[in-house]
C-alpha cells in the first residue's frame, strides 16, 4: 500500500508542529524518520493514523484522501498506529488486548490464525496470554503493542519510539521482529529517536527538525551524512 | 349580652357556610364573582406549597378555597358595615427563610392582606422581626414559635405538639398492660423534637418506661435498620413524633412483625400505608387528625360548619391531597372572620385585641389562651382535643382528650423533657 | 445475636441498589469523563415510571419495570447524543449541562406527578419471608435483590467475557489507543450511558414499591453513588461493587448499632479520607506515564 503525504501542516493551539511535509512510501517499503523531541515526528504518525486533525494539506493511502477520517475508520483501511509509551489496555489481559486489536473483524477462524501468527512471532505472549497486561515488563508490553496492532491485519504499520526505555537486547529482538514483518509485504513507518537503530533496520530515512523535512535519501547515505552523524548518531 | 349576640351572628354566619358549603358542592358550580360588586378582602397564606412540606401547606390552601368560594356564594361576609368578598393569596415559599420573608412582604406589601397564615417553624421565626414591626397578624400551625415578643402571631388551631398526650393518655388508659415504648422520629427542632419531649412527658406520667429513642437525620432512604435496631429492644409501644417518615417505618414495622401499639402524631394518607401493609396491621393505630367524614365531629360542642360536607367537597376536587392541615388553615380562617366581625374591624390591632379580650371557641370544644407557660406568651388557643383510631381501616375520633387539665397537672414534666432536649423555653 | 444477623440481612438487600444505582455513574464517568449529575434522577424517571404506569393505571408490575428500563436508557442517549457528544472535549460542559437536565427531569416530575405527598406505590409482591422465627426478609426486597443481583451478574459477565465489553473497558482506559484499534468511541460512549442508563432505570423500578417517590429521590441516590464512586475507586467498575457491598453493611451496621446521622456522616469521613490516603479508591490504580 502506497502512502502519499503532500504539504501537511498541523497546528497545536496556534503552535505550527508541522510546516507543510510532504512524502511518498512505495507499497513494502520501510522507512524511519528521525529527529530531535519536538521536531513533528509523532506529531506525523498521529496525523496519518487520524488522533490529529491536519489544519491544510492531505493524505492518500493509493490515491485514496484518508486525512478527514476518523481515527477508527482509518484502522479498516488498513492503517495500524503502535502509540508512543505502548498504550496497552493495562487492567485487560494480554489475549483480550489481542482480540481488540482485531476489533474491527468478526471472522473468529481468520482471527485465531491472526493470533496464532502474533504468537508465533512474540512466544512470549503466549506464555502470559491471561495475564493482565499491567503485570509485563516494558518489553513485553512493546510487543503485546505491536501484537495488539498486528491483529488488525495492517498493510501500513506507524511506529512510534518501540525502542524507548528498553533493554537493548530487547531492542535488538523487536527490530528484527519488524524486520521480518516488512519482509512478509507490510508497509512500516518507523519513527525513532535511537537513529542508530532505526537507520540500521531501514531503507529509506527522512530527517525532520522543526516540523520540516530537511532532508531525505537512502539509509546508508544518511548514516554517513556529516549533520546526520554530528546531530542524531552522537560520533 | 354582647357576647351573646356574638354567639347569634357566629352560628348564623356558620350556618351560612355550611349551607354554602351543601348548595355549591350539590350544584357543581362557583358563582363568578365578576358579577359581585362588593369590595375584595385579601387573607394571605404564606406556606409551602412545592417541595418535602408542600403535604403540609397546599391542601390547607385547598381547604381555604372551599371556604372563600361557598362565603362568595352566599355574598361574601360583612365586617363593619362593609361586604367582602374573600379572596385568598398565597405564596408558595418552599420552606425557605429567605423566600418565606419574601412572601410576607409580597403578600401584605402587594396583595394588601390583612391576615397571613403560616406552617410554622424556621419561615414563622424568619418573618417574625418584620411581621411584628409591621404588626401584621399571622398565624402559626406551631405553637412553639411563640415568644414573649410575638404580639402579633397566634395559633388558634393545632396545639403542636402539646395535643399528643390526649393518645398516650388515650392508650395508657385502654392498654394497660403496655409498659415501655421506643420513640423514632426525625431530629428537627420544630417537628421533631417538640413532639419527642412532649411525648417523653406524657409517657412519665402515664407510666410508661421510654426504652430507646431514636432521633434520626432527613437522608434516610432505609428504615429497616433504625426499626430493626429499636424492636431489638422489645417495646410495648411504637411511637413516632411528628414524623416526616411515617409510610416506610410503618412498612417496616409490618415486615419485621411488630405486633404491639403504634402511636404516632400524625397518619397522613393513612390508606397508602394500608396498601403497603395490610388493614389488619394498621388497624388500632393511634393518632391525633381525624377524617372530617367521622360522625364523632357531628357532636355538640364541635364548631366546624358542617365538616361531612367539607370534607367530601374536598375530596372531590382533591382525592388523594387530604392530610392533617386540610381543615386546620381553613379553621384559623374561620375563627379570624369572626373576631374580625365582631370587633367591626379587619385590622390586625382590632382584631387581636378582640380575640384576646373575648372567650373563644375552640374548635372540638374548650377554648383557653395559654403558652405564657412554656414561651412565654398567652397567644395559643387550646381546648379539647381528638384521639383517632384507626378502626376497619378508617380513621375515627375516640374521644376528645383534655389538653388543658393535662397541662394544667403536667406542666412542670413536660418542661423538664423540652429543656433536657435542649429546645427554647421561658 | 438476631438483631445481627437481621442487620447483614438489611446491609446486602441494601448494597443491591447501592451498587445498580451507583454503577451507571461509573460507567459514564469511565467510557466518557463526565460526572452526570442528572444520574439520580435517572433513578427517580424509573421510580416514577411505575408509580405512573403501574400504581396508577394499572399496568402489570414487571411490564412496567421493562418500560422504566427502556425509558430511561432512552433518556440516556438522548443525553449522550445532544449534549455529551457535542461536549465531547468539555468535561466542565457536559457536567453542566447534566445538572440542567437534573433539574428539567425533576420539572417534569413534579408536572407529571404533581407536588404535595410522596408518591407511594403498594408492593406487588406482599407478605415476608421468616427464616428461624426471627430473620425477616420481605418478598418484595427478595425480588429486588434477585433481580439487581442478576443485572450485575449479567453487566459482570458482559465486560469481562464479552469482545463489546472489553472494548468498553479499553476506551474508559484510554480512549486515543482504543480509536487505533478501530474501537468508535462515540459508539462506546452510547453503550456505556445506555447500559448506565438501564440500571438506573432499573434501580428505580425496583425501588419504587420500597421508598417515598417525590421529584427529589434522586439527592440521596447520587450522594451514596458518589461515595460508592470515590471509595471504589472512579472508574474501576469492580471497586464500585465493591464498594457498593462494603458502604451498604457499613451504613446499615453504624444506623443500627449507633444512628444514621452518625451513618452518613462516618461515609463521608470515609469518601474524605480514601481521597487523601489513597485517591485511586481501593481497587483503583496509580495512573503511571
Amino acid at each position: 500500500m502506497r502512502l502519499d503525504v503532500t504539504d501537511l501542516k498541523v497546528d497545536y493551539h496556534n503552535i505550527a508542529a508541522l510546516k507543510g511535509i510532504s512524502f511518498t512510501v512505495p507499497d513494502g517499503a520501510f522507512i524511519t524518520m528521525i529527529g530531535s523531541n519536538g521536531a513533528g515526528k509523532s506529531t506525523t504518525l498521529r496525523t496519518i493514523s487520524g488522533l490529529v486533525k491536519p489544519s491544510a494539506g492531505t493524505i492518500s493511502v493509493d490515491g485514496e484522501r484518508i486525512d478527514r477520517a476518523a481515527a477508527d475508520k482509518i484502522v479498516a483501511m488498513g492503517i495500524s498506529h503502535v502509540p508512543e509509551g505502548r498504550r496497552v489496555f493495562k487492567d485487560l489481559t494480554v489475549i483480550e488486548n489481542l482480540y481488540l486489536g482485531a476489533f474491527i473483524y468478526k471472522d473468529q477462524d481468520r482471527i485465531d490464525r491472526d493470533l496464532d501468527e502474533v504468537y508465533s512471532h512474540f512466544p512470549r505472549l503466549r506464555e502470559r496470554s491471561s495475564q493482565q497486561a499491567r503485570t509485563l515488563s516494558g518489553g513485553e508490553q512493546q510487543m503485546l503493542s505491536i501484537g495488539r496492532a498486528l491483529m488488525s491485519r495492517p498493510k501500513v504499520l506507524l511506529l512510534d519510539e518501540p525502542s524507548l526505555g528498553l533493554a537493548p537486547l530487547v531492542v535488538q529482538e523487536i527490530g528484527e521482529i519488524l524486520q521480518e514483518i516488512n519482509k512478509n509485504g507490510v508497509t512500516v513507518i518507523l519513527v525513532e529517536q535511537n537513529a542508530d537503530l532505526a537507520l540500521r533496520l531501514v531503507d529509506y530515512g527522512y530527517v525532520l527538525e522543526n516540523g520540516r523535512i530537511i532532508m531525505s535519501d537512502k539509509a546508508e547515505n544518511l548514516a554517513n551524512n556529516d549533520h546526520v552523524r554530528k546531530a542524531y548518531l552522537g560520533v | 349580652m354582647g357576647f351573646q349576640l356574638q354567639q347569634e351572628s357566629r352560628r348564623k354566619f356558620l350556618k351560612q357556610v355550611a349551607a354554602g358549603a351543601a348548595t355549591v358542592s350539590a350544584a357543581g358550580i362557583i358563582p363568578s364573582r365578576a358579577f359581585s360588586a362588593n369590595k375584595t378582602l385579601t387573607v394571605g397564606m404564606n406556606i409551602p406549597m412545592t417541595g418535602d412540606l408542600a403535604p403540609w401547606g397546599l391542601p390547607g390552601f385547598y381547604g381555604c378555597e372551599i371556604i372563600a368560594n361557598n362565603i362568595n356564594a352566599w355574598g361574601g361576609v360583612t365586617i363593619g358595615g362593609e361586604t367582602y368578598d374573600l379572596s385568598i393569596a398565597t405564596y408558595d415559599h418552599a420552606y425557605e427563610t429567605d423566600k418565606a420573608v419574601q412572601g410576607m412582604k409580597k403578600l401584605v406589601l402587594e396583595d394588601d392582606a390583612k391576615m397571613v397564615m403560616m406552617l410554622g417553624g424556621a419561615t414563622v421565626a424568619a418573618v417574625l422581626p418584620w411581621a411584628t414591626r409591621r404588626k401584621v397578624l399571622t398565624t402559626t400551625l406551631l405553637p412553639s414559635d411563640i415568644t414573649p415578643d410575638s404580639e402579633y402571631l397566634i395559633a388558634t388551631c393545632e396545639s403542636h405538639p402539646l395535643y399528643n398526650v390526649t393518645g398516650v393518655e388515650y392508650l395508657a388508659r385502654e392498654f394497660p398492660d403496655a409498659k415501655t415504648a421506643v420513640i423514632v422520629t426525625n431530629n428537627d427542632v420544630e417537628y421533631g423534637l417538640q413532639s419527642t419531649a412532649t411525648y417523653q412527658a406524657a409517657f412519665e406520667v402515664a407510666g410508661i418506661e421510654v426504652v430507646d429513642t431514636n432521633l434520626h437525620g432527613f437522608d434516610v432512604t432505609d428504615f429497616a435498620p433504625i426499626v430493626s435496631s429499636v424492636l431489638a429492644k422489645n417495646p410495648d409501644i411504637f411511637c413516632m413524633a411528628t414524623s416526616f417518615y411515617v409510610t416506610p417505618i410503618m412498612e417496616q414495622l409490618y415486615h419485621q412483625g411488630f405486633t404491639g401499639k403504634i402511636i404516632s402524631c400524625t397518619l397522613d394518607y393513612y390508606h397508602e400505608i394500608i396498601q403497603k401493609t395490610s388493614v389488619d396491621f394498621v388497624n388500632g393505630t393511634i393518632f391525633q387528625f381525624p377524617d372530617f367524614d367521622d360522625p364523632a365531629l357531628l357532636e355538640s360542642g364541635i364548631s366546624f360548619p358542617d365538616p361531612a360536607g367539607f370534607d367530601a367537597a374536598f375530596r372531590k376536587d382533591h382525592p388523594n391531597d387530604w392530610s392533617a392541615v386540610a381543615w386546620e388553615y381553613p379553621v384559623i380562617l374561620l375563627n379570624w372572620l369572626e373576631n374580625a366581625k365582631a370587633a367591626g374591624s379587619v385590622e390586625s390591632e382590632a382584631v387581636i385585641a378582640h380575640m384576646t379580650n373575648n372567650k373563644q371557641e375552640f374548635v372540638f370544644g374548650g377554648g383557653d389562651w395559654w403558652g405564657s407557660q412554656l414561651w412565654g406568651l398567652d397567644n395559643v388557643l387550646i381546648g379539647r382535643w381528638p384521639v383517632v383510631v384507626v378502626t376497619d381501616g378508617k380513621a375515627r375520633i375516640q374521644e376528645y382528650g383534655d389538653l388543658a387539665g393535662w397541662l394544667e397537672k403536667n406542666k412542670d414534666v413536660l418542661t423538664k423533657h423540652m429543656k433536657n432536649l435542649g429546645l427554647r423555653t421561658i | 445475636m438476631d438483631l445481627f444477623i437481621q442487620t447483614i440481612v438489611n446491609g446486602i438487600i441494601q448494597s443491591g441498589f447501592y451498587a445498580l444505582a451507583s454503577i451507571g455513574l461509573v460507567l459514564v464517568f469511565g467510557v466518557m469523563r463526565v460526572v452526570n449529575f442528572a444520574h439520580g434522577e435517572l433513578v427517580m424517571v424509573g421510580a416514577y415510571t411505575v408509580w405512573l404506569v403501574h400504581a396508577q393505571h394499572g399496568a402489570p408490575y414487571l411490564f412496567t419495570v421493562v418500560l422504566a428500563i427502556i425509558l430511561v436508557t432512552g433518556i440516556g442517549l438522548v443525553m449522550e447524543r445532544f449534549l455529551f457528544r457535542p461536549m465531547m472535549n468539555d468535561p466542565l460542559g457536559g457536567l453542566i449541562c447534566s445538572i440542567g437536565v437534573l433539574f428539567i427531569l425533576q420539572v417534569i416530575a413534579t408536572y407529571v406527578g404533581g407536588e404535595g405527598p410522596s408518591k407511594q406505590v403498594p408492593p406487588p409482591f406482599e407478605g415476608t419471608m421468616v427464616i428461624m422465627d426471627s430473620i425477616r426478609i420481605p418478598y418484595q426486597r427478595l425480588f429486588s435483590i434477585c433481580v439487581s443481583a442478576a443485572a450485575l451478574v449479567t453487566l459482570w459477565y458482559f465486560l469481562t467475557r464479552s469482545t463489546l465489553g472489553w472494548a468498553v473497558r479499553a476506551v474508559s482506559m484510554d480512549r486515543e489507543a482504543a480509536a487505533l484499534q478501530g474501537i468508535s468511541t462515540v459508539r462506546i460512549s452510547m453503550v456505556a450511558i445506555g447500559v448506565g442508563a438501564a440500571m438506573a432505570g432499573l434501580a428505580g423500578a425496583l425501588m419504587a414499591p420500597l421508598t417515598n417517590i417525590n421529584p427529589h429521590m434522586g439527592h440521596n441516590v447520587i450522594i451514596t453513588a458518589f461515595i460508592v464512586t470515590i471509595v471504589g475507586g472512579i472508574g474501576s467498575l469492580p471497586g464500585a461493587v465493591i464498594a457498593a457491598v462494603l458502604y451498604a453493611l457499613f451504613h446499615t451496621f453504624v444506623t443500627t448499632y449507633f444512628s444514621g446521622t452518625i451513618a452518613t456522616i462516618s461515609g463521608l469521613l470515609i469518601m474524605v479520607l480514601v481521597l487523601i490516603v489513597r485517591p485511586t479508591g481501593i481497587m483503583g490504580h496509580r495512573v503511571s506515564e
